[in-house]
């Protein structure tokens, strides 16, 4: 009983002194100028904000919005600042809407339930807004129409569907799924399905019959997550993980797989952003204590890179102040999961061992105060030498008398 | 003497049950109700979208019914016992104590197990008429750690309530009330679904701490002053 | 084999001494009463012979096992009246006969539905809404339908009436002794114990005063009342009397010494009398000239 008060305890009790004492940290956010064809710096110091560029120049707030005019626009076009034109192509705010967008992954993303059924929109209705369809799908050893108000399988149509999928030579069982699974978007493109083999498929409802496309995908490239975007230029249809930490990109029309440069990137740990604009894009590989970035340009040629580091959460104070109070934590969450679960960290550091020694010398004049045997309490001793602070409550609230 | 002990216990906590079996078949009927509204005047994939994308649980209301089930079943059961110390008169039958002790806690869990299935069933039949099998698994899933928060209160309150002293029942209550909300903190739909054999586990294995109190009141802990 | 066997229990209540090195046993078959005022230690005996205590230091054996541990088939033998007739309140009279019918193999039920008969109750009602009276009735129906060896009562009398108690007692009496059966029973009514027990064991805090047969302590124990020449000298406390009480000229005296000893004993310390006279006592006199009114 007493363990289930230390893993009580070292649940809660962390959790509190984090909800006090934590400390926020902001990364760096890097972004490219087109003005000055390197990158803006924007992070917080001890004393403000601070706005550099790689070789150390610091420029003001309204210097660094001249500098971003893809970013700011609207603020430039209200001061009357902004250009007509960036290298040579006119800049107006339809165009510069249109190519700005931003993708973020988060480690997380991948350890997150997904939904169990699917449904499948139509692609080209012929009306402006898209609409939920009337069934969902269910995809394993083969694919299932269910119809939501019947709650029966449409037979007819999942023989069509699964007819086309054997056609274009899918091979059941389906190992991913991936698609934007709402109408909160401008078009519907389905779903993309990894099958048994390793290839990709693309799915979609158009005019009511099946859409399947066959990508092939290279041997040595094993997909282990998929996420879908909607971007209104059109240009991808997803992001591809793969298995060895690489990045690839799903170009629309031609299928084409192209790499994104992540080096380093690790899925389970580091989060990606990439922000695409009218030029290229700026990919950012943000992680515990690091940051990379790189400069792509509209042909995915790498323009420029930029690496910084700062201090590891471990040694900032709210982590070290953790550190002389509790030898571990329990958390029912996860920074790489979305699913509930006992995650178990050691703290960083061993300033605990301090009042562990402490709290068992307390607990060993308590003892003596009550003329307890030593040796009959030391499995409690040894648990407060262990566990600090959670051991010596727990042994404190569960009296330990045994009479024989 | 095994069936004098349950005859016993179930004198003791057949109301609860009833209520309860009311309350929560009353609760169910309800949910069905309104699932039955949603599929029929609702769009129904509109409410299945709901469901299945954006993680509504029309079971929601459930939520807290086992844990009072729970509660509610574990005072019938031990506040006759607690009052005036009767627990002695168990105690002075002529049977071990701990044995004793097991079976009317063992008797207890039985009973909310059944109920429980009771819960289940009408569940599981009333889901299966509107959903695929998918939905119905996924939302078994989510409201599982529920029913397993209720039999992990009901153990504990057990425990709670046979301790002698108040010092320790509050911060046993402290404690409870700490192990018991790791069941129902919110969460995604299936956010659970790795740690149910865990939670499981726990929650059986609190039902023998109850020897526990058993023991310090034997030992007379109220009388040590 | 004694019926009860408790040898050298001392027990603490926190700092406080409630007693120590109590000895005492319990032939099969002898009634014993335990008599001694609130807080004297009557309940913290009753609860380690049953096993509601653990004691500092000592023993107690019911039938040669530890009353900490006591098996099953010893606890079948013992029938025990927990004070203020403590029962599963929740049952009406026939499903507490039912349930205690259940768990006693040699449960006679006749004796409890004699003494119900005498009750008026409904056949729904539950123990609960039945008066003190009522209950006890029950309390002590539902042991004697046990038919135990032993019967530990405390505080049997409470609740009862004068008539129920004598009643009971004479009841009781000749129940245990056609049967052999031995009892042990704390009160605070002193007249009804002398009617019913053999032997007694009188407490008071921190000691035992008496232990022996009740015949013995009677004849024994002896209150004198001396009317003083002078009541100003000083009487003295200690030396032959257990016990002194002054009002003026008036001393009552107890003691275990006869009547010439006493006169000597008051020569010897110049204390000059009128007169002295032995008193005759009843258990409830002699029991409060030995602890005192206080």
């Amino acid at each position: 009983m007493v363990l289930i008060g230390v893993l009580v305890l070292s649940i809660v009790l962390p959790d509190q002194f984090w909800t006090v004492f934590r400390e926020g940290f902001r990364t760096p956010n890097v972004m490219y100028s087109q003005v000055i064809d390197d990158f803006i710096i924007v992070r917080s110091a001890e004393d403000g904000t601070e706005r550099l560029d790689p070789a150390g120049n610091s420029y003001t707030a309204d210097e660094v919005e001249e500098l971003l005019p893809l970013l700011f626009f609207r603020q430039l076009s209200a001061d009357g600042n902004m250009p007509d034109s960036i290298r040579g192509v006119p800049a107006d705010h339809a165009t510069i809407s249109k190519h700005r967008s931003t993708y973020t992954f988060m480690p997380r993303n991948i350890n997150t339930p997904k939904p169990v059924l699917l449904p499948l929109l139509e692609s080209q209705s012929g009306r402006v807004n898209l609409t939920l369809p009337e069934d969902v799908f269910r995809l394993n050893n083969r694919i299932e129409f269910i119809v939501a108000e019947t709650n029966t399988v449409d037979k007819e149509k999942s023989i069509r569907f699964n007819d086309a999928l054997v056609d274009a030579g899918f091979q059941f069982p389906a190992r991913l799924i991936a698609g934007i699974p709402t109408v909160m978007k401008s078009r519907d493109e389905g779903y993309f399905i990894k099958d048994n083999s390793g290839d990709l498929f693309h799915l979609k409802k158009v005019r009511g019959k099946p859409y399947v496309r066959h990508i092939s995908v290279p041997d040595h490239l094993n997909i282990v997550h998929i996420e879908c975007v909607d971007m209104r230029t059109e240009e991808l249809y997803a992001y591809l993980y793969t298995d060895d930490n690489e990045v690839y990109i799903l170009l629309e029309g031609a299928y084409y797989l192209q790499e994104l440069p992540v080096g380093g990137f690790n899925r389970h740990t580091d989060r990606l952003r990439v922000r695409h604009d009218m030029f290229g894009k700026t990919i950012s590989v943000i992680g515990d204590h690091s940051l990379k970035v790189t400069r792509i340009d509209d042909a995915y040629q790498v323009v420029d890179t930029y690496e910084t580091t700062w201090e590891p959460r471990q040694k900032r104070s709210d982590y070290q102040l953790f550190s002389w109070l509790f030898p571990f934590e329990v958390s029912m969450e996860a920074p790489d999961s979305r699913y509930v679960g006992m995650y178990f960290s050691f703290a960083h550091g061993f300033g605990w061992l301090v009042l562990h020694l402490l709290l068992a010398g307390l607990l060993i004049y308590l003892l003596k105060r009550r003329n307890s045997s030593l040796r009959k309490n030391s499995i409690d001793l040894a648990l407060v030498l262990l566990t600090g602070i959670f051991g010596f409550i727990a042994v404190r609230v569960f009296p330990n008398k045994f009479y024989d | 003497m095994y069936k004098a002990i349950f005859y016993k216990e179930w004198l003791k906590i057949r109301w609860a049950l009833m209520i309860f079996l009311l309350l929560g078949v009353f609760a169910l009927v309800n949910i069905f109700l309104n699932v039955r509204y949603g599929v029929r005047f609702m769009d129904a994939h509109d409410y299945w979208y709901r469901i299945i994308i954006q993680g509504s649980n029309y079971a929601a209301s459930l939520k807290y019914i086992p844990l009072f089930a729970g509660l509610g079943l574990a005072i019938a059961q031990y506040f006759p016992e607690v009052l005036n110390q009767r627990i002695k008169l168990t105690f002075h039958l002529p049977i071990r104590e701990n044995k004793v002790l097991l079976m009317q806690q063992g008797f207890g869990l039985a009973a909310l197990i059944v109920l429980f299935l009771i819960y289940l069933a009408v569940f599981f039949i009333g889901s299966a008429i509107f959903f695929p099998s998918e939905v119905i698994n996924m939302i078994l899933v989510t409201i599982m750690p529920w029913f397993l928060g209720g039999l992990a209160a009901y153990s504990l309150v057990g425990l709670i309530m046979l301790e002698p002293l108040w010092l320790y029942r509050v911060l046993y209550a402290v404690i409870a009330y700490g192990f018991v909300s790791r069941f129902y903190i919110q969460a995604v739909p299936m956010a659970y679904s790795n740690m149910l054999w865990f939670f499981s586990l726990t929650a059986v294995l609190t039902v023998i701490l109850v020897l526990f109190s058993g023991y310090r009141f034997r030992k007379g802990e109220m009388h040590h002053g | 084999m004694y019926a009860i066997e408790c040898n050298n229990l001392t027990h603490y209540y926190g700092k406080k001494l409630v007693y120590e090195n109590l000895n005492f046993k319990v032939e099969e078959g002898k009634i014993l009463g335990l008599l001694g005022k609130n807080g004297a230690g009557k309940s913290t005996t009753i609860n380690i012979m049953n096993g509601f205590l653990h004691p500092y230091a000592g023993e107690c054996l019911i039938y040669g096992e530890d009353s900490q541990h006591l098996t099953p088939a010893t606890k079948e033998k013992i029938g025990f009246l927990i004070e203020g007739h403590v029962q599963y309140a929740f049952m009406n009279v026939h499903q507490i006969e039912k349930f205690y019918s259940g768990c006693y193999k040699r449960w006679n039920s006749e004796p409890y539905w004699e003494l119900l008969s005498k009750l008026q109750v409904t056949p729904n009602q539950k123990i609960s809404r039945m008066s003190c009276g009522q209950r006890s009735q029950v309390a002590l129906g539902l042991i004697l339908a046990q038919d135990p060896q032993l019967l530990v009562l405390d505080d049997f009398s409470m609740g009862l009436d004068p008539g129920y108690r004598r009643l009971f007692i004479d009841y009781l009496r000749e129940y245990a002794k056609a049967n052999n059966k031995t009892v042990f029973v704390t009160s605070h009514i002193i007249q009804d114990m002398e009617r019913l027990i053999d032997d007694l064991l009188i407490m008071d805090y921190n000691r035992i005063l008496a232990q022996q047969p009740v015949d013995e302590f009677m004849t024994k124990f002896r209150q004198y009342n001396i009317i003083l020449d002078n009541p100003d000298i000083p009487f003295p406390k200690n030396g032959l009397s257990v016990n002194v009480e002054q009002i003026r000229a008036k001393v009552s005296f107890y003691t275990y010494a006869e009547r010439k000893e006493v006169e000597g004993y008051l020569n010897r310390e110049g204390i000059p009398f009128k007169s002295i006279e032995e008193i005759n006592m009843n258990l409830e006199d002699a029991f409060i000239g030995l602890t005192g009114k206080y």
